[in-house]
């Protein structure tokens, strides 16, 4: 099949549109817009849809109106050529179809007929559209699907694919009628069995498993019911047994009780009388210890006693020692005083020489200060004289100081300035030859004469010449002799009211001044060095201590006192007042020390004695205490106390023999022997009563459980809850096996079928692997797998991405449009085959059509694109290519067509091109 | 069955009486599967009861002796109860029972429930149970009951008759009434839980010159056990009787002191319980199978008919379709069925072959083959493709395709 010729009249905006397709490579190349899918949808429409079908036929109207839309098809099909021409309408739609081989003809249904025929597309009737390779063509905004997808392929095109692959891979593997429907049936009982995730919920295998659980339940319990039951009856009997043999040892036990109870009064009356000889004995034991005590106790005072009086004469003797030694240390002590009072005296008197001495050193140094103030004094006024002659022509000169003469300076200053002014402003009039007079204010100048001008003159040369000198422009010389007078003034009265006579007199008076300043400050400074006024008053603050002094050495001086006269004797006098000083001080701690000793040894001496003294009465305190005491015993124990000693020891002896005969007679009687027998025979009857209870109880519960009657006979429901188990069982074993046998069989048909699928896939994974590589390079890798209606899984490895497989949906829209491709063309190669076989030589050929159907790709892939495109060309499809950008398809070389300008310029857009489904 | 010869001579010394056991009134028949054919089979048993009555008064019985087991339960139920003594009441002669070991007297039995003593006393006044071991003075005979106590004693309960004084009873005949194994068939007790022996009765080591007959129960069918001692059986059959056995009667007896005792066996049974085997070779054992049941059947009343039926060998697929066919049928007719059937699933080469080569079906073909390689190798796995294949041979021809 090869499309050759397309004319499209008044289909949307075509109004007349015919185009020329190359048999193998065409590029139908044009703007958006311009019609292109218009153009495919044509195609679509002249060859699937019936000419009297009425789908879509208002849209394909052209908008503004003219005749009915009708196409024109010329085509190629087994090395036959056809037209096929159809108008669409709905009241007059027509088909015509010419064999251009024989120049056969056909009109109408017979023309639809025989295209179908051609085409080989079955099923639908004459009205139907029936699609038969649509999905090879790639349309536009399509590009991007899975072409083996539910949506792009219609059943009949997925049937036709899929009987093209069985026809390749061998018709044994087809699927008979009555093989879909036996798997039909088989399905449809596993699954009234079983759901994907087990046993279904209300199946019979569920209902006969519960109830094989229910019956094991029930059996069980039944089986515990009559146990129970059974086991009552047995605890009936049992306990009653239990309970008569109980009672028989309890009523032995009970004779042994009274037995050892008897036995045990015996002994209980023994140890009662035994217990009162033990207080006997006891009682004749205690008197005689008491009374042996006592004795005891008064030899042992009576031994005291007589120590005591024999230390009590030699304490008396020691007493009197010491007294006679207290006595010694107190003359001492009375002694000591008069000893001291001398040593005290001797230092008195060192002291008072001392004293004396140092005065005098004092006196001896006021003198030497009094000489040295006289002197100073002297000195002092001296030097008062002449300051006082300097203050004297100090006080005759002139007030001039140094701003006086400062300001008189400047007024001369001043003057003299303005004078030099006025000077420098004259002018000189120099006469150096005149024939003529020349008269100056009046005066004549002769040659050789001049004259300076200071004021205003006029000059006069000649006759009739008088010339007017104005020196220094005239009215400021007048001023500058102004101010000139005026501080010539001002500096005479200035030098009257200093009374000089001149400013160098002025100098010299200031000059005279500053030196008589020097001198008296010179001097004044020479009356502080020499001392001052103080001189004076210290003078006089010395003479009245050396008064005072000589007054108290007057009345220090003791007779015979030999008074030293220099500083030396004095110095000698004070070093051996103060060697006698320090004798003096010793003597008097060395009798202090005596004194000291003596008063510690009369006290220690008094304290020895004393404490004698008290022990002296502290033994006759003890000795009359102990007379007492022993008068007291005496009067306690009483005088015969041998006697009374030896009558309690024989009563103490018969106590105890009687106390030993009784505990033998008990011993006799094994007392805790026959206790634990009490305690034991009283424990067994205890026990059997408590058994008896607990008998009893168990019995009165067994009574209740056989006791009760009622509508159910637990032996019959135990066989029937048994007998329903194995109904249950064997139930459950035949469902069970019957479903299992029904999985068995689905799961053969499903791996069969798969096997099947995939075997018939194969060719298609083949192929479209062949295009891959074409595109990818070697080592893609494409699956799909093959289900009752079509294909599912589409998957594709390609060595770039490291072999792993994608799912068509998660790749790239680039490779995505790119896989379409290959698998359309594959699908193409695959279904061209075909239609060698259904006619007669064949061409092995399909129109592969591709409307902007690779937008999404890279200009790198694109190159891979046209290999491919090529690979599809070459091996005898018909490639047809529409594109916006014809650009881009460069390399592909393929017969361009352009599409002409739209006839309606662009008010269609793109969707309205869309084919009719 | 000997007939003892009697004349009036002996009438005024001669009783006669009825000697029944084991009627298991209230037998749940639990390995029916289907409830009314259980309820049916217990309705038996009670209507049974009231045709021995038609018995004893045909024989001019006096009374009727019950040698254990008149109920199947220590604990019947009340309608049990009630209904077994509507029956008593209709036999119109005293009734004297012995507990057995499915009814035995101990600690909360039948006997002593309050529901029995009452319906006893107002609906059955001629039923007297014999509880305790000591002889019980009829107006004819004097009664030598052993009750049992327990479901088993290993004490022989006739024991207590070896010491007895027999000096003090007059000419009346003696009769001793018993339940359980005697040493004759200590190997083959009846009971279903046997092997061991318990409730052994030793009947040697009773004092038989001073007994006149030995009524025993437990054993099902009707035998002699001694040389004046009898098992009467059941009255009415309640199991597949083993070969010899005659379940369904009841004994008739005339014993007179001192005398050998006659003794008559009378069916009372209606119920036919019947046991067929059959191992197939062939496709046709089925419809061979379909004949012979009819012709054991015969014309009873299907539904009294109980058939044990044990099929063995190979069936090809259609073969097994015609068998389940038949045995669906005779399953819902009679009134019951116990299948054992073996019957292995051995399709034909000709059945396999249509379908392993289908060649028009790829996938049943494929498929079936896959099944009859399973087979071929043998092993639990083959049980199941055997089935498999068996079920597919069913879809394939379900609705009649091909």
């Amino acid at each position: 099949m090869r499309l050759l010729l397309v004319t499209v009249k008044n289909f949307r905006m075509h109004e007349d549109l015919t185009v020329e397709f190359d048999r193998i490579r065409t590029l139908v190349a044009g703007p958006n817009e311009s019609g292109k899918s218009t153009l495919l949808e044509a195609i679509k429409r002249v060859l699937f849809h019936p000419h009297r079908s009425k789908t879509g036929l208002e849209e394909i109207k052209p908008k503004a109106g003219g005749g009915p839309p009708e196409v024109t098809l010329r085509f190629e099909r087994c090395g036959r050529t056809f037209t096929i021409r159809k108008v669409f309408k709905k009241a007059q739609a027509t088909a015509e179809l010419i064999d251009e081989t024989t120049g056969e003809r056909f009109s109408g249904d017979e023309a639809e007929a025989q295209l179908r025929s051609l085409l080989a597309l079955r099923g639908g009737t004459l009205s139907q559209a029936v699609y038969g390779w649509s999905h090879l063509w790639a349309l536009q905004g399509e590009a991007t699907d899975n072409p083996t997808g539910k949506d792009s392929l219609t059943p009949a095109e997925a049937n036709r694919l899929n009987a093209r692959l069985q026809s390749l891979t061998g018709t044994t593997l087809t699927e008979s009628n009555v093989d879909s429907v036996t798997y039909q049936r088989i399905t449809d009982e596993y699954k009234d069995s079983y759901t994907s995730k087990g046993v279904k919920a209300g199946s019979p295998l569920a209902a006969a498993a519960a109830e094989l659980i229910a019956a094991q339940a029930a059996a069980a319990t039944a089986a515990n019911d009559l146990a129970e039951l059974e086991t009552a009856a047995d605890t009936v009997i049992r306990e009653e047994d239990a309970i008569r043999s109980l009672r028989q040892t309890s009523a032995i036990a009970q004779q042994h009780l009274a037995t050892t109870l008897a036995s045990l009064t015996t002994i209980e009356q023994l140890e009662e009388t035994l217990q009162r000889e033990k207080d006997e004995l006891e009682t004749a034991e205690e008197a005689y210890q008491q009374l042996h005590k006592g004795d005891r106790e008064i030899a042992d005072v009576s031994e005291s006693l007589k120590a005591l009086r024999q230390g009590f004469a030699s304490q008396n003797e020691e007493i009197a020692n010491l007294r006679s030694h207290e006595q010694r240390m107190q003359n001492e002590v009375t002694s000591a005083p008069n000893v001291t009072s001398r040593a005290f005296a001797a230092r008195e008197a060192a002291a008072t020489t001392r004293d004396l001495l140092s005065t005098l050193a004092r006196l001896f140094d006021l003198e030497t200060q009094r000489v040295d103030l006289e002197t100073k004094q002297a000195a002092i006024e001296r030097v008062s004289h002449k300051l006082t002659a300097i203050e004297k022509s100090l006080r005759e000169l002139p007030e001039v100081d140094r701003s006086t003469i400062s300001e008189l300076e400047d007024l001369d200053r001043q003057r003299q300035m303005g004078i030099a002014k006025l000077e420098a402003i004259a002018t000189r009039l120099e006469v150096t030859c005149a024939d003529v007079a020349v008269l100056i204010e009046g005066e004549q100048l002769t040659d050789g004469t001049s004259r300076t001008l200071a004021d205003a003159a006029d000059l006069r040369i000649g006759e009739g010449t008088t010339i007017r000198i104005i020196p220094g422009g005239g009215q400021s010389l007048a001023a500058l002799r102004v101010e000139i007078a005026d501080l010539e003034s001002r500096l005479s009265r200035r030098l009257k009211e200093l009374g000089v006579a001149s400013i160098s007199a002025a100098r010299e008076d200031h000059e005279s001044r500053l030196a008589a300043d020097v001198e008296s400050s010179r001097l004044q400074e020479k009356i502080l060095d020499l001392g001052g006024k103080h001189v004076a008053t210290r003078l006089t603050a010395v003479k009245a201590d050396i008064e005072k002094v000589e007054a108290e050495i007057t009345r220090k001086t003791p007779a015979g006192f030999v008074r030293p006269t220099d500083t030396t004797a004095l110095e000698a006098a004070i070093q051996t007042a103060e060697e006698g000083q320090r004798q003096a001080e010793r003597s008097v701690e060395q009798a202090n020390a005596a004194y000291d000793a003596a008063v510690a040894a009369a006290n220690a001496a008094r304290v020895n004695r004393e404490t004698a003294e008290q022990k002296a009465v502290e033994q006759a305190t003890a000795v009359r205490n102990l007379e007492i005491k022993k008068a007291a015993l005496e009067r306690a124990y009483g005088i015969s106390r041998e006697v009374e000693l030896r009558r309690l020891a024989g009563l103490v002896q018969v106590a105890a023999d009687a106390q030993q005969k009784t505990t033998r007679a008990i011993a006799a009687l094994s007392p805790d022997l026959t206790r634990s027998d009490k305690q034991r025979f009283e424990m067994a009857r205890d026990q059997h009563e408590r058994q008896i209870k607990d008998a009893e109880l168990r019995l009165a519960g067994a009574k209740a459980i056989v006791g009760k009657t009622g509508s159910v006979d637990l032996h019959g429901v135990k066989a029937a809850a048994d007998a329903r188990l194995a109904i249950a069982t064997r139930r459950h074993a035949e469902v069970l096996r019957r479903a299992e046998a029904v999985r068995r069989l689905r799961d053969l048909f499903d791996t069969r079928r798969q096997h099947v699928a995939e075997l018939v896939a194969t060719p298609l994974r083949m192929k479209v692997a062949e295009y891959l590589e074409a595109l990818y390079g070697p080592g893609c890798r494409f699956s799909i797998t093959k289900t009752g209606d079509g294909f599912t899984d589409l998957q594709v490895a390609r060595p770039s991405l490291g072999g792993l497989d994608f799912e068509f949906e998660n790749l790239s829209g680039g490779t995505r449009e790119q896989v379409a491709a290959a698998c359309r063309l594959a699908m193409a190669e695959l279904l061209a085959g075909e239609a060698i076989e259904g006619g007669s030589g064949g061409d092995a050929c399909l129109p592969v059509v591709f409307d902007d159907a690779f937008v999404n790709s890279d200009p790198d892939r694109l190159t891979a694109v046209h290999r491919v495109l090529e690979l599809g060309a070459r091996r005898g499809l018909q490639i047809i290519v529409l594109s916006c950008d014809p650009h881009e398809y460069a390399f592909f070389p393929a017969k361009r067509v352009d599409m002409p300008q739209p006839a309606w310029g662009s008010s269609l857009n793109e969707g309205d091109a869309r084919p009719v489904a | 069955m000997s007939t003892a010869p009697f004349t009036n001579l002996f009438l005024q010394r001669m009783i006669t009486f009825i000697h029944t056991a084991d009627w298991q009134l209230g037998k749940p028949f639990s390995r029916v599967a289907d409830e009314e054919k259980r309820t049916a089979l217990r309705s038996e048993r009670i209507a049974a009861v009231r045709r021995i009555g038609d018995i004893a008064r045909a024989a001019n019985a006096g009374f009727v002796v019950v040698a254990g087991d008149l109920f199947d339960s220590t604990q019947p139920t009340k309608s049990t109860i009630s209904a077994a003594c509507d029956a008593i009441a209709s036999l119109g002669v005293p009734v004297y029972v012995i507990p057995g070991n499915h009814d035995h007297a101990g600690p909360g039995s039948v006997w002593e429930q309050p529901f029995f003593v009452s319906e006893r006393r107002d609906r059955a006044p001629n039923l007297h149970i014999l509880l305790e071991a000591k002889p019980v003075e009829s107006d004819a005979s004097i009664l030598l009951p052993c009750p049992l106590h327990r479901r088993q004693s290993m004490e022989d309960p006739t024991s207590w008759i070896r010491d007895l004084d027999a000096a003090t009873f007059d000419d009346r005949p003696r009769i001793v009434i018993a339940h359980g194994s005697t040493v004759s068939f200590a190997q083959e007790s009846d009971e279903e839980d046997g092997g061991r022996q318990p409730n052994l009765i030793e009947l040697a080591k009773l004092p038989l010159a001073a007994i006149d007959y030995v009524a025993l129960g437990d054993w099902h069918g009707f035998v002699q056990a001694g040389d004046k001692a009898w098992y009467s059986g059941s009255h009415e059959i309640d199991r597949f009787p083993k070969t010899g056995q005659t379940p369904g009667h009841v004994a008739v007896v005339r014993a007179s002191r001192g005398a050998p005792p006659a003794v008559e066996a009378h069916a009372t049974g209606r119920t036919r319980w019947l046991t067929h085997a059959e191992t197939f070779a062939t496709d046709t054992g089925p419809e061979s199978l379909k004949e012979t049941l009819n012709h054991l059947v015969g014309n009873t009343d299907r539904s009294l008919t109980l058939l044990k039926l044990s099929l063995g060998g190979s069936l090809g697929l259609a073969g097994h379709a015609t068998l389940e066919q038949i045995v669906q049928s005779w399953a819902a007719g009679l009134l019951d069925l116990q299948l054992d059937r073996d019957v292995a699933v051995a399709p034909s080469r000709e059945e396999i072959e249509a379908l392993t080569q289908r060649a028009g079906d790829p996938l049943i073909s494929s498929v079936a083959s896959e099944l009859r390689e399973q087979i071929d190798r043998g092993g639990a796995d083959a049980a199941l493709a055997g089935t498999a294949i068996a079920l597919l041979h069913e879809f394939v021809h379900a609705g009649g395709t091909r």
